[in-house]
């Protein structure tokens, strides 16, 4: 078995990972929760808010002095999408004890920390402090605004969002500038309440520590729990499309970004979802793929060309960094790649060096913590408990068949490119 | 244990490397960890900044056009077979990787097994290069796509605008990869050129780190390597005066909210290695006490809500030093004000010796933190670059004493050292 997950509180999970090679632990407090427009915005205020000011910490200072003196300690939040979920991560990196000075308790602090986050954020009137709030809501705001500094990303979740026709998976994960203003401390302090005492929440704890003390900690922390209702899930996206959504973007850039967003109807536990990895790297993934050996160094389109994989919704992205005249000429290539995949024709070079790429990241993600209580999570969202062994196994046994039926399942479904300026 | 092999340790915090100098003139670190990730990193002291240089006999100096060593590390990939190493990694299942900054280039690979027949393939491509007309112009769309990226990249052009202000001369502004108009004059012979210059093994490391053992390196080494006689590079580089070039730079991109740095030059940099360890620990405990997360600054920050994202760091190389600090604000000569004023007020009312305690801890606490990472064998090639054994480095950090901070404010800190690149949001137009 992979991981030993115990129930510690209704609708909470604790999976502990020992391992002694690394100087520093981690613990990850996972909220999963539905993505959902309203709450987006929510989900990355809570924590921000609430470490603004805790009854022991009365302030940013404090709360910040709080984590150097424990050992420079990193303690904050992470928000991701996930199909048409959304993942709250709270979550802790820090010392060992036994790099403490005079038998300090690096650990204690950190619980204690956690503590004053989850059970003491400061409150005026049963609601968070407003100021706090409308000052975190203007730095969300600043931060979703400013998606488009980064163009890679930008036009990549454009895409996603043109082809989500406004169904969540396709939503800004900050929540949009409107629902973030809509946000008010009550509604904000409602939701707090409902992440505590309503959501399911996935506890993973890495490294070289009294692992008893942090469950019975967190069994304490959501002691006060009824039942939670395991109801939230997430699927492949309906790909009924008739013909391709074309979208032209106009910005005053130097060089286009093509985005092309598949459906594959392929997730997590599917028959097809160790091949659909293998395709993947086959396809368009790292410096061997053939939209890397072709659109970038057989026709020397771009610098940046490959293909991502969202298995939670069962969509593949390509995205390009192209000159704007070149639109065509890399479209075309990156179909035609698609198609020879699907005819399979894939050497065995191809298929052999991109399986024994996927198994040697495997192999290396027990050389970190945040690697390790990554893969426990993505282990237990997919009910997956084959160790690393039996994973590299599956992936030795894929075929070229099996990759060029993945193929068959790609099919096109939007079109994005974000040029520059019309002539005025 | 290997003959003539060396062994230093910091026994406090359980960690060490072995070193030793291989027969064609390459030195050899190891840095043993528990890991089943292998990293190696193959690296020559030659960046961006080395754009006039000669052999050591040779009368005249070569001057060559501004991204070349970028180009070079691009161009290393191609084999004379007509392979690409990238191929040859991918059989084993390598992640191959490179990448070059102002002062180096350096080729790399991780990987689980087949570490020997990996290091193998990492030692053969470096040390054989093999340019064409033709392959050196087929990378001109590559390359010239990588540099119009970053020019859409405000991060970079804020970055690369804040050198622009701090120097007048030095080669420590040049960019990276060049420019479209720079990259065009490159040629094979001029690749060629800088390649026997300064790919000779006596200006080259190997750092590797992992579960291996240097009777496993070494004997590859013997098998691949060429023994080479050492070859002294002069670089002429241009000199500095210590103030800055220019006091602003402000550009526009499609962005949301104004972003900034405020540079702050340097050119006190110590020749001693140990002063400059020294040095280097003492400014970094310094920017932390003064704009560190708890910094009386970065909370007023904070806590106004007038910056997003604030940071601050010194870097301290043996030919550019200056400290940063940045983020993103909407009105970025306020902060540049707040900053001016802050520093004065520093200047009168120092430090409490009980801040400077806990940032000092803290900052042995980071550097202990880093030896978690796979990738150890980049921080040592930086450090070592610099001069700096980073095994040793907890030392300079202990050394540091309280008495030092404000002399310090002192010398780091004036008016003339002073310069802030903005990016701008494009006027008169709005994001739709």
């Amino acid at each position: 078995m992979l991981y030993t997950r115990q129930n510690i509180a209704p609708g909470v999970y604790f999976t502990p990972s020992k391992t002694c090679k690394f100087k520093a632990n981690a613990i990850d407090v996972r909220f999963i929760t539905p993505l959902d427009p309203k709450t987006a915005p929510m989900n990355n205020l809570v924590f921000p808010v609430i470490t603004r000011a805790t009854e022991k910490y009365p302030g940013t200072l404090e709360f910040r002095r709080a984590l150097l003196n424990l050992y420079s300690a990193a303690f904050g939040d992470d928000v991701t999408k996930r199909g048409d979920l959304q993942i709250l991560k709270l979550g802790s990196d820090f010392l060992n004890d036994k790099f403490a000075i005079g038998g300090d308790s690096i650990l204690d602090g950190i619980l204690d920390v956690f503590d004053q986050v989850l059970c003491h954020p400061l409150t005026e009137n049963g609601a968070f402090v407003k100021k706090y709030v409308d000052s975190e809501k203007e730095k969300l705001i600043d931060a979703e605004r400013g998606r488009v500094n980064n163009k890679g990303r930008y036009a990549h979740d454009k895409c996603i969002e043109h082809m989500s026709d406004g169904a969540p998976f396709g939503i800004s994960s900050n929540g949009s500038v409107d629902d973030i203003n809509a946000v008010t401390p009550e509604a904000l302090y409602e939701y707090y309440r409902y992440l505590i005492d309503s959501v399911r929440v996935e506890i993973t704890a890495v490294g070289d520590m009294d692992f008893d003390k942090v469950s019975a900690f967190f069994a304490r922390v959501f002691n006060g729990r009824k039942s939670v209702p395991d109801d939230i899930h997430t699927s492949a996206y309906a790909a009924d499309r008739t013909e391709v959504k074309t979208v032209y973007e106009h910005q005053s850039v130097q060089q286009g970004k093509l985005v092309l967003a598949f459906s594959t109807g392929i997730v997590y536990g599917d028959k097809l979802a160790v091949a659909t990895n293998v395709f993947n790297e086959v396809y368009g993934s790292g410096t061997t793929s053939k939209l890397f050996m072709n659109v970038r160094e057989k026709l020397s389109l771009c610098y940046s060309c490959g293909s991502s994989m969202n298995m939670a919704k069962g969509i593949m992205t390509v995205s390009a960094g192209i000159m704007f005249e070149n639109e065509k000429k890399a479209y075309d290539e990156i179909m035609l790649q698609l198609e020879k995949v699907k005819n399979g024709e894939i050497s065995d070079f191809e298929l052999d060096s991109a399986k024994k790429s996927l198994i040697d990241y495997i192999r290396g993600i027990y050389d970190g913590t945040g690697a390790i209580s990554g893969f426990i999570f993505g282990s237990v969202m997919t009910e997956n408990q084959k160790s690393v062994d039996e994973r590299i196994a599956e992936i030795e046994a894929v075929t070229v068949a099996d990759v060029a039926e993945v193929a068959k399942h790609v099919k096109l479904d939007t079109y994005y490119f974000l040029c520059g300026k019309e002539d005025a | 244990m290997m003959d003539g092999m060396q062994i230093f340790e910091n026994k406090s915090i359980g960690e060490k490397y072995y070193y030793k100098k291989h027969k064609s003139g390459l030195d050899v670190y190891l840095i043993p960890k528990d890991f089943s990730v292998k990293y190696a990193l193959f690296s020559t002291k030659y960046g961006a900044v080395d754009n006039c240089f000669r052999l050591e006999g040779e009368k005249d100096f070569t001057k060559v056009p501004d991204g070349i060593a970028h180009y070079l590390e691009h161009k290393m990939f191609d084999n004379e077979d007509g392979t690409d190493s990238f191929e040859k990694f991918a059989a084993y299942g390598a992640d191959a990787n490179a990448f070059t900054t102002s002062h180096m280039t350096a080729y790399l690979f991780s990987c689980t097994s087949s570490f020997k027949e990996n290091l193998a393939i990492l030692l053969d491509y470096v040390t054989k290069p093999y340019f064409t007309p033709q392959t050196v112009q087929k990378e001109q769309g590559i390359i010239g796509q990588e540099i119009k990226m970053y020019e859409d990249h405000p991060g970079r052009a804020l970055y690369h605008n804040m050198l622009e202000c701090l120097y007048s001369d030095s080669q420590a502004k040049i960019n990276v990869a060049g420019t479209v108009e720079s990259i065009s004059h490159i040629t094979a012979d001029l690749l060629y050129s800088c390649y026997n210059t300064f790919y000779n093994l006596s200006n080259m490391r190997l750092v590797i780190s992992g579960d291996v053992t240097m009777d496993d390196i070494f004997s590859v080494c013997d098998e691949v390597l060429p023994v080479q006689e050492p070859k002294k590079i002069v670089r002429s580089y241009n000199a500095e005066k210590p103030q800055v070039n220019k006091t602003r730079h402000v550009a526009q991109f499609e962005i949301a909210k104004p972003m900034f740095i405020i540079g702050v030059k340097n050119t006190d940099i110590p020749t001693d290695k140990q002063e400059f360890m020294h040095m280097s620990a003492a400014a970094s405990i310094l920017y932390s006490l003064m704009f560190g997360s708890t910094s009386p600054f970065a909370i007023d920050l904070y806590e106004k809500g007038l910056v997003n994202g604030f940071s601050a760091s010194f870097d301290l190389g043996e030919m550019a030093s200056y400290g940063a600090l940045s983020g993103e604000c909407a009105d970025p000569e306020q902060i540049y004000t707040m900053f001016t004023e802050y520093v004065e007020r520093v200047k009168r009312e120092g430090f409490t010796r009980e801040d400077f305690e806990m940032v000092k801890r803290s900052e042995y606490a980071d550097y202990i933190w880093k030896f978690d990472s796979t990738r150890l064998p980049n921080t040592f090639t930086f450090c070592m670059n610099d001069g700096i054994d980073f095994i040793n480095y907890s030392d300079s950090i202990k050394s540091v004493e309280y008495e030092e901070m404000l002399p310090l404010v002192n010398k780091l800190f004036r008016d003339e050292y002073y310069c802030m690149s903005v990016v701008e949001p494009v006027k008169g137009e709005k994001n739709e």
